[in-house]
């Protein structure tokens, strides 16, 4: 897809900015001074205007017209948007999205790269849809008034903190933005678009965050040094970015942000969606994508097994939904790692016995029971393979499974050692293809 | 008429209006029977600065009434000089897809490349020492075989504009001067074919504007010896 303007320029980019503040400055407004409103109106339309001229912002393009697309279904389910909103793609490869004054959203072409889907994109569009309702560039230009003229701070920068000085200059302040956040969820949970999706989105800015510093960048190619030297210079470059890496990490909290530290927007956000019942803590999922979840799979049934501690039923559910690979299987993923937390808690009190996971234990049934006892806290992990184990008998596994029956018990010998991160697969997988466990089986056996 | 006595008129001109600051560069090729019948100015910019160097309020609001003054000067001095000339400006609101697409850009080029240049004659920095020392030549204009390139993206803008000359045209000040730029590309080669910056006395009125666009147009138009 080429990022082209297509057809002819919405008025928007034609409007003469002179003529625009003039006709604004006609409407009353009592939240500013007047010569305050003249110049915030002023400045805007300028800007506006410069943007535009700059080329960067295309119009009629496939990706704004997505975009648009998108915008229409989050108004279709939210009345309070207001119409006059534009929306319109830039050249700009920095993942990244802007609202400006007057309803035109800006959405760089780097958020397309970096975001997985349409659910994050629309957790963004839902953010920046509020800084344009809520008037935060307005709200923010009267506190930087009220900063220039508080008798104690005349000058800013000089008597005010380094913290405070770049909350007055950006573009919305951390206290805005977190309104945008919570805000702009609101919005996005009306939606049809998934939010466990979409509440990654963070995630996702937060990797990208991260990666700003190459390790992996080949430095011996980009100046040519000789063989001899290659791996020492390499060894020393990754050495450096590590260093800078944690010396960047270290120092955030003093180091200025315009936005809210990305682990703590990703904590409150998570934390709301819980608070409000919109996880899959409680089973109750009140956005209309699970109408589709409803329909693909028995999701009532599903749940009403659940409620009713029908646990061994909802393990299977979610076997089969991991087996058919589905949009939702994390979701039934979830579901089964409680029930087989319950389960096993249930051996423990000695009320149920008799639990067999599966008829014929194989290498997938083995897979997605260790994917699911791996979700688990690391304090309950250890006990509930152990659990496992004991289960399974050494003649249910069919050929390859050993690998895993093996890895398993070498995870929970590592467990109980207290080794953290341990890379135990590619060891046992490298023990396995070399046949290794064969040999062992057919001892066994014997 | 011949036009030698001409052309040292619009250079006396040009030497008496501008005092010390000019600076022109132009192809031989450009000079050497091959002017410009048609060119394109691509959103010409006027850009009047308070004492902080920063453009605000009242000052950005007197920009945009002098460049519309400024954007029918050139109009009128390319006119004068019988040159077509093809504007596109946001403001006159007569762009379309070509412009966001690829005249903004080339106008972006342009201007970088012209930043690059204007930068090394440090002939904005110190305007006030004399105009030989300063560039170390004595004629005000400089010849050249080969311009500064471009990149090559802008080539099917010619098909599209009818003609290869694309240029921009700005004035803005610095330390309370005022300065004139005129650069001109040739797109199918990829390289500058023009470049003048020179140093307007007095306020940019329209009346101290019209000599400055008409020499500016005629120096690249004409074929000087």
């Amino acid at each position: 897809m080429q990022l082209n303007c297509v057809g002819i320029p919405p008025a928007e980019m034609l409007t003469n900015e002179l003529d625009k503040t003039k006709e604004e400055l006609r409407e009353k407004d009592n939240d500013l001074k007047r010569r305050d409103r003249k110049e915030f109106i002023l400045e805007s339309n300028f800007a506006l205007n410069d943007l535009f001229g700059t080329g960067l912002i295309c119009y009629g393009d496939p990706y704004t017209l997505h975009l648009e697309s998108m915008l229409e279904s989050i108004r279709s389910v939210n009345a309070e948007i207001p119409k006059d909103l534009h929306i319109y793609t830039t050249r700009i490869t920095d993942p990244n999205a802007f609202a400006w004054r007057d309803g035109n959203l800006f959405v760089n072409i780097g958020l397309f790269d970096l975001l997985d889907n349409d659910a994050q994109l629309a957790f963004v569009l839902c953010h920046e849809i509020i800084h344009y309702t809520n008037e935060h560039v307005k709200e923010q230009f009267i506190y930087r008034k009220e900063l220039e003229t508080t008798n104690d701070s005349k000058l800013l920068g000089d008597k005010l903190s380094a913290r405070e000085f770049q909350e007055a200059s950006n573009f919305y302040s951390q206290q805005l933005e977190t309104e945008a956040d919570i805000e702009g969820l609101k919005l996005f949970l009306n939606t049809h678009y998934n939010i466990q999706e979409g509440i990654k989105a963070l995630e996702r800015l937060k990797s990208h965050e991260n990666s700003s510093l190459h390790e992996d960048i080949r430095i011996y190619e980009l100046f040519g040094f000789s063989d001899k030297l290659k791996d020492s210079i390499q060894e020393n470059f990754t050495k450096l970015c590590r260093e800078i890496s944690s010396f960047i990490n270290s120092q955030q909290d003093s180091i200025p942000q315009s936005h809210p530290a990305l682990d703590y927007r990703i904590e409150y956000i998570n934390k709301y969606v819980l608070e409000h019942g919109f996880a899959t803590d409680t089973g109750l999922i009140l956005t209309p994508a699970y109408k589709q979840l409803k329909e693909s799979c028995s999701y009532d049934v599903f749940i009403s097994d659940y409620k009713n501690h029908n646990y061994e039923l909802v393990f299977y559910q979610g076997w089969v939904n991991h087996q058919k690979n589905t949009e939702y299987s994390d979701f039934f993923t979830e579901y089964a790692l409680r029930s087989f937390y319950y389960l096993m808690t249930s051996y423990d009190a000695g009320v149920k016995k008799n639990f067999v996971p599966f008829d014929s234990i194989g290498l997938a049934q083995v897979g997605y029971v260790l994917g699911v006892v791996m979700q688990m806290e690391d304090s309950k992990k250890e006990h509930h393979l152990a659990h496992f184990i004991e289960q399974i008998t050494f003649d249910e596994l069919e050929d390859g499974s050993y690998f895993f029956y093996c890895a398993l018990r070498d995870l929970i010998s590592k467990l109980e050692s207290s080794e953290p991160k341990i890379d135990w697969y590619q060891t046992y997988l490298d023990k396995y293809i070399s046949g290794q466990y064969v040999l062992l089986a057919k001892n066994r056996l014997k | 008429m011949r036009a030698g006595p001409f052309i040292s008129t619009i250079l006396l001109c040009t030497l008496l209006s501008c005092d010390t600051g000019l600076y022109i560069t132009k192809s031989k090729h450009l000079n050497e029977g091959n002017a410009i019948d048609k060119i394109v100015s691509i959103e010409p910019v006027v850009s009047l600065l308070n004492k902080s160097n920063k453009e605000v309020g009242t000052r950005k609001v007197a920009s945009f009434l002098k460049e519309q003054e400024f954007t029918a000067s050139i109009a009128n001095a390319c006119k004068r000089n019988g040159i077509e000339l093809l504007l596109y400006d946001l403001d006159e609101g007569n762009v379309d897809a070509a412009y966001f697409n690829q005249l903004c850009r080339l106008k972006y080029e342009i201007n970088r490349q012209l930043g690059l240049q204007v930068e090394n004659t440090e002939l904005l920095e110190n305007e006030t020492r004399n105009l030989k020392t300063l560039l170390g030549f004595s004629a005000p204009v400089h010849y050249f075989d080969h311009g500064v390139e471009i990149q090559m993206d802008y080539l099917d803008l010619a098909e599209h504009y009818g003609t290869k000359y694309f240029s921009v045209q700005s004035l803005f000040t610095v330390k309370k001067n005022v300065f004139f730029i005129n650069a001109a590309v040739d797109v199918v080669h990829s390289e500058f074919v023009y470049t003048e910056v020179r140093r307007v006395v007095g306020t940019p009125s329209r009346k101290n504007l019209v000599p400055v666009l008409y020499d500016s147009f005629a120096i690249l138009k004409t074929e000087l010896r």
